[in-house]
């Protein structure tokens, strides 16, 4: 999906006449397993940002105390 | 020479990001879309993603010249092996997240009670990206030429900066410092969130993408500048609530739409800025804190979220001003206590 969206925002011919740049078709397609892992590992990584993040925040506020 | 140093930092940002975005255009002739989303992704998770722990440990070690200089040959490597993929994306975005921590912690040092800095280096970024995308889509490769101007830039930057002083002028922490990051954390992430469902009907040209490039350089220039001078309520908020009738009208005028990015992106420096000036000395961390929630609000588009000119898109325009300019408005507020 994310490839199909890229594809679309990268060549301007294939847009909606309307100017939309990310036309109908997400959304449409079946979402393929390749699909679920790649958003998995995505939102995995970030939460694991969130976490490594708020631990250094936590303790920039115990040095600080 | 303040300001010489500024330049070439800013310089150097604007070659960065060109340097990513052409590498990750070129891999076209290589790849198809799937591995091309990937390296989207990836340049995306660790530019974006990663910057904050690269700026904890540059604010540790004090390593803002190393990841500068560091910042800068890692992309320029990463340009000579084209044919490596995705070992050669993830160089690149190394060098990307090292050089934004160090070029911006620098900059913002130089002049360390002023927001206009961050605007100045952050701004060329966005031209960069363009030229990138533009360049690599040419027929011909640019490879050597980039890789000689960006050669000439490190060395420059190296003597001008291998004997640079800091100022270390720090602010002390405020026990309120975790309210005024969640705030601006929100601030940033709702702005990332409305350039991802703007809807432009005229962008299909590249000179009007270049001028909205522009406008996106100069709102992202002048927003620090104008901020010192006027306040940062005036500009910020004022700005932010300026964009939202020009976005929406600008939909279909180029005019309005060139207007309405050049104020929405006012904010940027401003909350750049107050982050920063939120975290005492770990600068860097705070600089890297507003890409974490850019790479957050980039993920609804990622998965596919977009919306189509109606009624819920004028719905959650206005509301994501309105809840903007509040927290905005808030974390000043805050800060100034």
């Amino acid at each position: 999906m994310i490839y199909k969206i890229l594809d679309v925002v990268m060549n301007p011919e294939l847009q909606n006449p309307d100017g939309n740049e990310l036309p109908n078709i997400v959304g449409e397609e079946a979402i393929t397993f390749m699909d679920i892992l790649m958003y998995s590992l995505i939102l995995l990584i970030c939460a694991g940002l969130l976490f490594v993040v708020v631990k250094k925040i936590r303790k920039i506020k115990n040095e600080n105390v | 020479m303040k300001t010489y140093k500024i330049a070439l930092l800013a310089f150097g940002h604007f070659l960065v990001d060109l340097q990513g975005i052409y590498l990750i255009h070129t891999q076209y002739q290589n790849y198809d879309f799937i591995n091309i989303a990937l390296f989207f992704i990836v340049y995306n998770v660790i530019a974006f993603g990663f910057q904050p722990l690269f700026g904890y440990i540059a604010d540790k070690h004090q390593w803002y010249f190393i990841y500068v200089i560091g910042g800068l040959l890692l992309p320029l490597i990463a340009l000579q092996m084209v044919g490596f993929g995705i070992i050669a994306i993830i160089i690149s975005t190394i060098g990307n997240a090292m050089y934004h921590v160090g070029g911006g912690v620098l900059s913002v040092d130089l002049y360390p009670k002023k927001a206009a800095p961050a605007g100045i280096f952050v701004a060329p970024g966005a031209l960069g990206v363009f030229l990138g995308g533009y360049l690599a889509v040419q027929s011909g490769s640019y490879v050597l030429q980039i890789s000689m101007v960006t050669l000439l830039i490190g060395v420059i930057l190296f003597i001008t900066l291998k004997s640079h002083q800091m100022n270390h002028y720090v602010q002390p922490i405020k026990n309120n410092f975790m309210i005024v990051i969640a705030l601006i954390f929100g601030v940033v992430f709702i702005r990332g969130m409305i350039g991802s469902i703007l809807i432009f009907s005229w962008k299909n040209d590249e000179l009007l993408i270049l001028l909205l490039v522009s406008s996106v350089f100069f709102g992202k220039l002048f927003g620090g500048i104008l901020g010192d001078k006027f306040g940062f309520k005036k500009v910020g908020i004022g700005g932010l609530v300026l964009s939202l009738p020009l976005l929406l009208l600008g939909y279909s005028n180029t005019v309005l739409g060139l207007l309405g990015a050049f104020s929405f992106n006012l904010t940027m420096a401003i909350t750049l800025f107050l982050i920063i000036d939120t975290l005492g000395k770990y600068k860097g961390f705070a600089f890297g804190l507003t890409t974490l929630a850019l790479l957050f609000s980039y993920l609804p588009s990622a998965f596919g979220f977009s919306l189509a000119l109606g009624y819920i898109y004028y719905v959650l325009m206005v509301m994501f001003v309105l809840v903007g300019a509040f927290l905005l408005n808030k974390s000043i507020d805050l800060k100034q206590s």
